[in-house]
This record gives structure tokens, sequence and C-alpha cells, in this order.
């Protein structure tokens, strides 16, 4: 019966060293006292031994396609580096969201994985102002990769002039899938580049004719942001929307609204049951001929062509809104954990994934095009290649719905509600207005 | 004098020295344990949570107290968000309903089954099966079932009902379920005339359609529970107070409304607190299923608190909008949850 | 010395042999019930003819737009795949729950009859104080608990697991207990005391033995509760070779796309365990024993 009193002792003694341990802000941890951030570590020579080790690669890649695309990483990492063992801390779910809910927790305890998926963006700007990851600057001096990489691609994973993470393989946004034979059926012709009149005529030609215009499946509101993405990038053009990210435009701009009004028009030709599908069952239905459009990343590609096996040009083709150059990217960047138990294997991880076989490799799995532009890309596919020049040689813009832009996550999150709302009371002044205030906060914060 | 109250748990005692030195009672020192661990797990988290939701650079790998200004800074945007207004709408809708219809249906599956003749198990079984799946499955599941063209609505055209109803109506009977963006009763109008300065109240308030299917799917799931309580409460009905009913010759609607029901009051009370819980918690069934759903009709704070700190990376508004939670269900639960002992020791 | 409780309902009936409530003999009523349950038993199990069929399909069969289509070709595809996946995190899921609801629905029981039965001062304020905390949502607390955890040392580890579910399965389980003691009547506890006998031994040998239903409640909402749990799973156990077979279940669903068919077919087999103890807890709802009957 005494033991009853010790313990309630000792939890309260326990209770007041967790409020003493709160209040100091101190990061000590068990991962702590390892070989830290050493100024070795960040040396990373272009010949460096091949490292050995645990190697803990923390990502949201779970199942099909992309888990492909992370095995043909897994094996290029462990071609070059054989006594590395690597551990697969995949977490599924919420798009990404489930896998940041973990590494949150992780992160506050210490157990800081040795590499980690994130995108370029605001998310990686978060780990840097936390000091969870390891500057990669000089990885990139001694390989030379500043070089063959797209400026504005290496922008995106700057902080402070300093690099921080590796990208895998960019994919870009919005691209416009279309049903051929319907859109034979309305006597439609969508070229190279749409603009918000094509787009308009063909859905009403589609409509006289009984076909439903658009695939949609917004069960995930980013499917329907992503729409409207398209057509903000489409109409108004790079640098307005590089500016609308900045807050140099403002979104209230009565030439905003309008292509938000145009977004709110083209949600009416969307299929009925649009809110209880996901993305793969619009991509499903456009291969099925039971709509005629899908405005979705090129990862519909893969879908279309591997999933439900349609042939590129013989039964579904695609354009792009506005100026086909205009490259709205997505890309997964892999960052090294500071402070882990085996920096080597992280630096060796990076290494690996920036080779050009990899890129191949990976790019093959998942649909993507190599971040290097000194990749060959005579093995990838047809669309592949064309994404890829487009890439070297276009205009690149960061997607918001995705959350590659170089500013605060909570605007992206503003975008997505925005959606939400817009979905629901069509108000457009509304949208603009909260855009306006969010990028304001985001800036400030 | 802590050796006397303790021995009182080791055997016999002579009562006058229970008396006493009797300081801390017995009993109390027997629930501080459970009582600590759980203050621990519970409200020093809620106060660090607290600390979080008033700074203003906070992060995980860089917990960073420091408050921000004004200190109230993350309460008011929450105030003012319509998204979170939302989501206090619909918590208070679909707990209400949730709640309120998985209490009578599980009522009248509880007598329906007690009083089969055979199979009784197998009815047992068929309807609390469905709370052994996972939450995530019931979302898919019902996310299916309630697809406009494929799902329900497919039977209800092909067996008839849907043209039958439009008959009567003139509209097929293909309701939108959770993807329909109706909202039925708003009254913010109303609000405005009674409450100046309620019009920052930007989301409808009214019941959301969509939101009345996920309660559907969430009572799907847990109306078995609130079953299983009922059930036992009725086996548990002495026979000398059956057998005084049926020599009264009461009608069976009588026995149960008079008789019944109020002997099972604990019971009604107890399945409906922890389907209030159940309801707060959810999180995976609405996400899995509906999402936010149309301008916000299926959202929950769980999903809000879950973006705004993992996909937003604001951790300070996400736990801002847990105290809020907290601090509306303390104020609801609490003085029911007080005034209901207070009532029970009576009897 | 311990008191003895009789009464004609501690006495075992079969269900099917107990008198009929009042009224329930006409044979229309009979009828009618029977109808209606045969109704509500099919719309009940519409959704599992959803989830089994799907089950047994081909991925591009185990659509929304085929639901209701039966499986063809029948296809084992999915089951295969799905137990592969989730049987590793078996033995982790059964080493964290079977602790957890033991202890967590013993604790319950013992708090539930010291709230009911000793009104000391402030054991209604404790007692609320207990319930009402649980309610905050449990995505803001993870930061603070995982730094608990990591604190004495039970962060990824099973043991941190139980722990975190018993003491957040404490409030529900005392509260079950509670309100089921409440019907039983003092005199019983006092008479106990008088005669000497203290607290715990009261509660072991006269409480204890009339305690099944409540078992029977907390345990089937516990082990539900916490083989089902995916947050806490996920988060105190980063490893995904140790986590529990939900986080598995989870983690069939890929961000992008995702084979139905394997995620049914892993629902079903991860709601085996649950249901197994379902019909084992099951039988005891037939059995009338309560302690509301002494005279």
């Amino acid at each position: 019966m005494v033991r009853k009193k010790g313990s309630a002792a000792a939890l309260l003694a326990v209770g007041a060293m967790l409020l003493a341990a709160c209040s100091s802000n101190s990061a000590t941890g068990p991962a702590a006292s390892s070989t830290a951030a050493a100024p070795g570590s960040q040396a990373g020579s272009a010949t460096a031994a091949a490292a050995s080790g645990k190697l803990e690669v923390f990502s949201w890649w779970t199942s099909g396609s992309e888990n492909a695309a992370l095995q043909a990483l897994f094996k290029a990492t462990n071609a070059a580096n054989p006594n590395v063992d690597i551990v697969n801390a995949a977490v599924a779910g919420g798009a990404g969201t489930n896998a940041q809910q973990v590494l949150a927790t992780r992160l506050s305890a210490h157990d800081i994985p040795t590499t980690w998926q994130t995108h370029a963006g605001g998310a990686l700007g978060d780990y840097v102002k936390q000091g969870v990851v390891t500057d990669l600057s000089s990885l990139y001096a001694a390989n030379g990769w500043a070089k063959v990489m797209p400026k504005s691609l290496l922008d995106s994973l700057t902080y402070d002039g300093k690099i921080y993470a590796v990208p895998t393989g960019p994919e870009r946004n919005s691209v416009i899938w279309w049903n051929k034979a319907l859109l034979a059926q309305a006597g439609v012709t969508l070229g190279d580049s749409v603009s918000w009149t094509q787009f308009e005529a063909a859905a009403n030609a589609l409509k006289a004719k009984g076909i439903t215009p658009l695939c949609l499946g917004d069960q995930d509101v980013w499917t329907a942001a992503t729409l409207l993405e398209g057509m903000l990038v489409g109409e108004l053009g790079a640098d307005e929307w590089n500016g609308l990210l900045s807050g140099k435009a403002k979104w209230s701009d009565p030439k905003v609204i309008a292509v938000v009004n145009h977004f709110d028009e083209a949600l009416g030709w969307a299929n009925t049951d649009h809110k209880s599908l996901d993305w793969t069952g619009a991509v499903a239905d456009l291969a099925n001929g039971k709509c005629a459009i899908n405005v979705m990343g090129d990862w519909a590609y893969g879908e279309l062509v591997v999933k439900n096996k349609k042939v590129d040009g013989t039964d579904f083709g695609y354009s792009f809104l506005g100026d086909p150059s205009t490259f709205i990217t997505v890309t997964d960047v892999f960052v090294v954990g500071k402070g882990t138990k085996n920096p080597d294997a992280g630096l060796a991880w990076a290494k690996a994934i920036m080779q050009p076989d990899t890129e191949i490799a990976f790019s093959q799995a998942k649909g993507s095009v190599p971040p290097r532009t000194d990749t060959p890309v005579t093995a990838l596919g047809t669309y592949q290649q064309e994404a890829a020049k487009t890439f070297a040689s276009g205009t690149l813009v960061p997607s918001l719905i995705q959350g590659q832009a170089n500013i605060a996550a909570s605007i992206g999150q503003a975008f997505s509600d925005g959606v939400t709302l817009l979905e629901g009371n069509s108000d457009a002044a509304k949208f603009g207005a909260s855009m306006d205030a969010a990028v304001a906060a985001g800036a400030s914060g | 004098m802590a050796t006397n109250t303790l021995t009182l748990t080791l055997g016999a005692v002579r009562p006058s020295r229970r008396r006493r030195r009797y300081r801390i009672p017995a009993p109390a020192l027997l629930l501080a344990p459970s009582f600590l661990i759980v203050s621990v797990f519970v409200y020093v988290f809620i106060a660090y949570t607290i600390g979080v939701s008033l700074s203003k650079d906070w992060r995980p790998a860089k917990p960073n107290f420091a408050i921000t200004s004004p200190w109230y800074k993350n309460y008011h945007s929450l105030a003012a968000s319509p998204r979170f207004q939302a989501d206090v709408r619909n918590t208070v809708i679909l707990t209400v309903v949730f709640v309120v219809g998985s209490v009578v249906v599980g009522f009248l599956l509880a007598v329906l089954v007690h009083n089969a003749l055979y199979a009784k198990g197998f009815f047992r079984g068929v309807f609390l099966l469905p709370y052994a799946l996972s939450f995530i499955v019931t979302g898919v599941v019902w996310r299916w079932l309630f697809n406009p063209i494929t799902g329900v609505n497919l039977l209800l055209r092909s067996s008839g009902i849907s043209t039958a109803y439009q008959h009567l109506t003139g509209h097929p009977l293909q309701p939108g379920w959770a993807t329909s963006p109706t909202v039925v009763g708003d009254v913010s109008g109303l609000l405005n005339k009674v409450l100046p300065g309620s019009h920052f109240i930007q989301a409808q308030l009214g019941i959301p359609i969509a939101l009345l299917a996920v309660a559907l799917a969430a009572g799907w799931q847990l109306t078995g529970f609130a079953m299983a309580m009922f059930l036992a409460g009725l086996t548990a009905v002495p026979s000398e107070v059956r057998e005084a009913a049926m020599m009264d010759g009461a009608s069976g609607r009588r026995y149960y409304l008079s008789v019944v029901v109020p002997m099972l009051r604990p019971i009604t009370v107890t399945t409906a607190v922890i389907l209030t819980y159940v309801s707060l918690k959810m999180f995976d069934l609405v996400f899995a299923m509906a999402g936010s759903g149309i301008g916000f009709a299926t959202d929950t704070p769980g999903i809000y608190v879950y973006e705004t700190m993992f996909k937003a990376l604001r951790p300070d508004l996400a736990s801002a909008a847990s105290i809020v939670m907290l601090v509306l269900v303390c104020v609801i639960v609490v003085p029911y949850l007080a005034r209901h002992s207070r009532r029970q020791e009576s009897e | 010395m311990t008191a003895t409780v009789t009464s004609p309902d501690t006495v075992v009936r079969p269900a099917d042999k107990r008198p009929r409530d009042p009224s329930m003999s006409g044979r229309g009523w009979r009828r009618w019930q029977m109808v209606l349950l045969i109704i509500l038993v099919i719309a009940f199990a519409l959704p599992f003819y959803v989830i089994v069929s799907a089950a047994f399909k081909t991925p591009l069969h185990a659509s929304v737009s085929t639901l209701w289509h039966l499986p063809n070709p029948v296809s084992l595809e999915g089951i295969r795949e799905a137990w592969a996946r989730l049987v590793p995190n078996f033995l982790t899921s059964v080493l964290v729950v079977v602790p957890a609801v033991v202890i967590s629905c013993l604790i319950g029981a013992f708090n539930g009859f010291l709230v009911s039965k000793y009104t000391f001062r402030f054991s209604n304020l404790m007692f609320a104080l207990m319930l009402v905390g649980m309610f905050i949502p449990y995505q803001s607390i993870l930061i603070p608990m995982v730094r608990f955890l990591d604190l004495v040392g039970l962060y990824g580890t099973i043991p941190g697991l139980v722990l975190v579910h018993v003491v957040y399965g404490i409030p529900i389980t005392t509260l079950i207990f509670r309100n089921y003691y409440v019907s039983v009547p003092k005199a019983l506890v006092e008479a106990a005391t008088v005669d000497g006998a203290g607290i715990v031994r009261i509660f072991r040998s006269i409480v204890l033995p009339i305690s099944l239903p409540g078992f029977v409640v907390a345990g089937i909402f516990q082990f539900t509760n916490i083989w089902n749990d995916f947050l806490f799973g996920v988060v105190v156990i980063p490893n995904p070779a140790k986590q529990p077979i939900t986080v598995a279940l989870y983690n069939l669903s890929g961000t992008q796309s995702v084979n139905w068919n394997v995620m049914m077919a892993g629902a079903l087999i991860a709601a085996i365990p649950t249901v197994a103890a379902y019909l084992g807890l099951g039988r005891y709802f037939v059995q009338g024993l309560t302690a509301g009957a002494v005279k």
C-alpha cells in the first residue's frame, strides 16, 4: 500500500520534470550526443568512400508507382553503398499530411530520420528555421549540380544562400487531358495551347452533344484547386502568378476575379458525383468515356496508360492552359537530417539520387522528368521527353496547391480552404479578399 | 497518521481510531494514482497546448513559448474564420443528431433483439459487427454508398422507389447525401436581427444535409454498441418488475415507456456520454468519407486541427482551436455531469 | 468474511426460457417485430456486402462505379496481399491491446467502485476532472505526449503505447463502472466494512465477482478503441515494423492510387480479432447477473 503513495509521488516528480523541460528551450535529446552537425559532415567530397550503417528514409510513398519509384532510389543507393542498411519508414495517408504529423512528433522527440521527403517551398523553410536539416551547399559545389539544374528549381531549394535539399523528379501540374473519341464526337479540337474562350467553346459543344465536359474528382479539394491554379497561370501568365504568390499582385484585382469566375463556371460542367470521387476515379471516368476533359498533374499519364491501359494519341491527348512553355512544377525533394546518428549515410543517399541513372530509373517508375538538364531522356516515353524539354527551357512556376512556393505553408492552406468555400458560395470577391489577407499574414509571420 | 489510513485497507481496525486521525480518506488515496497520471496526460498537456496557442514562433524541434502580441491573436483569428465557425456548428449538429439517433435506434434494436424468439445471437452479431471495423474503412464504404450516381441512389433507381417518389413530388429521389451543398434552415438572417454585430458569423447557421449523411454512417457503426449497452440493461430488469407489470395488465408500450425507460436511465446517460466522446473524437470516418465537404459542410475541428497543424504549419492556431473546443465541451458537459451525479447520490 | 448475495436473478437462465415481457405474447406483434428486424438486418448488412465483394475483386473491378457487382472474376489477390502486409503487425497489436484492456478495465472498475461507493469530499470533482479533460482533440497534445514519453524513456516502445492507452482509457472505464456500480446497494458495502473488511478486500471479494456486465461493456469498448486506434499507434511507435495492425491497414492506401480490393480485404482481416472478442464476451449478455436484485 505504501507503493501507491510512492507511485503518486513519483508521478508528481515526473510531472514537475516535464514542466521544467518544457520551460527550457534546450534541444537536448538522445540523438544530440552523437556525431552531430560537425563541420566535416558538410564536406561530402565527390570521391567519398561508401557509407555504411543504418539509413532511415522517411516518406509518404507507400504503394503503387510511388513505392516503385522509392525502391528505385533504394536500389541506386545500395549499389553505390553496399554496406548501408536502408530502413523504409514510410507513412501513408492524407496525401503526406499524416507523414508530416509523425515527423513533427519525431522532431519534437529529437528522433530525427536520416533523410525525409518534403516539398520544395514553405515546408522546407520550416525545417531550416528549426535547424533540423543539413546544409548541402558544399555537396552541390563538389558535384557541380548547380550548373545542371534550372535556376528556379535551385532557388526553391535555397534559403539564405544555402541549399538544403535534393530534388527527385519534377512533375507538371494542371495539364488538360482529353478523351479523343468524345472530342471528335462533338467536333472539337484542342491544340497545344488552350485559351479560356476555346475551353468554354469546347465545353458548350460537348454539352450540346449530351457529353459531360469536365471530369472532376474533388473529394479531396486539391483536385479542384489544381484546375483553378491551371486557369490562373494559363490566363494571367507566369509573372502575374509569381506576383500573386509574393504579394506584389493582389488577388482581389479584377482580372484575377474574372478568372475565378471562369473557374466557377467550369465547375458547372463537372460530373454530378464529383464530390465523392477521388482523382483516380475522375481519370478512370475519362478513360471510360464518361466525360471528356480532365485537368490534372501529369501523374495522370501513368494512371491512364498503366492502370486504365489507354494509348497516348489513340485514346487520349493533352493540351495546356495558356502558354505551353509555362511549366507548373511539383517536385518532391529529400532533405538530410541534422543531428542524426549516421550523417554520412544521409549524404550518400543525396549523392546517389542525383545520379543521372537513378533519375532515369525513378522517372520511369513515377512518370516524372529528371531534374538535371544533362540527364539523357531517350529512355523515357514521348510525353516525358516533351515535358523534360519544356522543363529545361521553359518558364518554371511553383505550384501553390502542392506547396511548392517559397512562401508560408499557410498561404497554400488558405488557397485550398478558399476553393472549398468557393464551391459552396461562388463568391469570387470573398475568395480574393481572403487570399490577400492570407498572403499578408504569411509574409509577416 | 498516514499509517492509520493505510491500515484501513489491510484489515480489521478499531473503529474509534479510524475517525480520530482521519486526514486523507483512504478512498482518495486509492484514487490518487489514476487521478494523477490522468491529470498529467490531460492537464499538463493541455497547459502545454495553451502555451503553444499563445506563442508566435513555436515549432516542434524548437519549442519557443514567447507570447505573440496581442496574446489573443490566434483566438481572434479563429472567431473570424469561416471554417472554424462552420466547424463549431458542425460539431453541435453532428453530435446531437448522432447521439440522439444512436441512442434511440440502439434502444429499439435492443428491445427487438431482447424479445426475438430465436437467433438472438445472430441478430446481436449483425448489429454489433460494424463496430468492429476500422473507422477509415467505414468512411470509404459509405463514401461509395453515398456516391450520387453509383451508390445507394442506383438501388433507388433500379428498385423503382425513385420514380415512385417522382410521381409524388415531381423530382426523382436521388439525394446528394454527403456531396450535398444544401444547408437547411439557415437562421443567420434571423440572428442578425436579434444579435447586432453577428454578421461576423460567415458560416450558414443551418443543418447541412451532408452532415446528416455522415451522422448516418457513424450511426451505422456505433448503434450496435448502444444496443449492447441497452441489452445489458434489459436483461438486468428484475423478474418481479416484469411479473408485476404483466399482472397489472400493462400493454407493451406502457411497460416500456413507464417502467423500462426510467430504469435504464443510468445506462442511457453512460451511453450518451460515451457516444458524445466518440463523436467529438471522430476524425478518420469523416475524413475518409467526405473530407471537409463543399463549403465546409462536413468539416470537423479534428480535421481543422490536423490540417492547420501539419499542412498549414500553424501549430499555434491549431492549439488555439483545440483549447476552444475543450472549453466549449467543458461548458456543456460539466454542469450536466455535476447535476446528474448530485441527483444520483440523492436517490 | 464476505456478505453473500442471494436472489432469484443470480440464477443463470438461458435467454430463451425467460418469461416474456408483457404483451409480447400476441402473434401479430411478434411477426411485426420479426419483419422489422429482418429489414434492419438487411440495411445493416448492405455495407458489409460491399466490403466483402470488393475484397474478392481484381484491382480495377474494385471501384466505386462497380460497387454492387458481384466479383467477376473472383480473385484472392487482395486477400493474399493484405494478409502478407498486415500479419507482421498482428503480434504488436495483441501485445498492446491485451494488457491495455485488462489494466484499464481493472483500474476503471476499482475507480468506479471508489467513486460510487465512497463519497469523500472531492470525489465528484476528481471524477469530473478526470472525465472532462479527455475531450480534447488528441492531435494537439501529440507533441507534449511524445516529449513526455521520451522523457521517461518509453518513446517508441510497446509499453509506452500501452501506457498511453491505459491512461486515456481510465476516464471512460471509470465512467462505465461507476454508473454500473450505482445500482449496487450501499448496504452491501457497509455491511462488509462493519465486519472489518478493507476497501481492497471488499472490492476483490464482493464487488468484482458481480461486475461481469461492466467488464463486458468496458472490455468491448476498450478492445475496439485500442485495436482500431491509428493516431497513437503511428506516433508513439515510429518504426513501421513495430506498429500496430491498424497503422499497417492505413498504409495499404497509398497517397495517389489505392488498390481497393487490398484495402477492403485488409479491413476484414484486421477486424477478425475484434469480432472474436465480441463473440467471446457476447456470451455473457444472456446471463442476468446483476446486483440490483438484492432484497
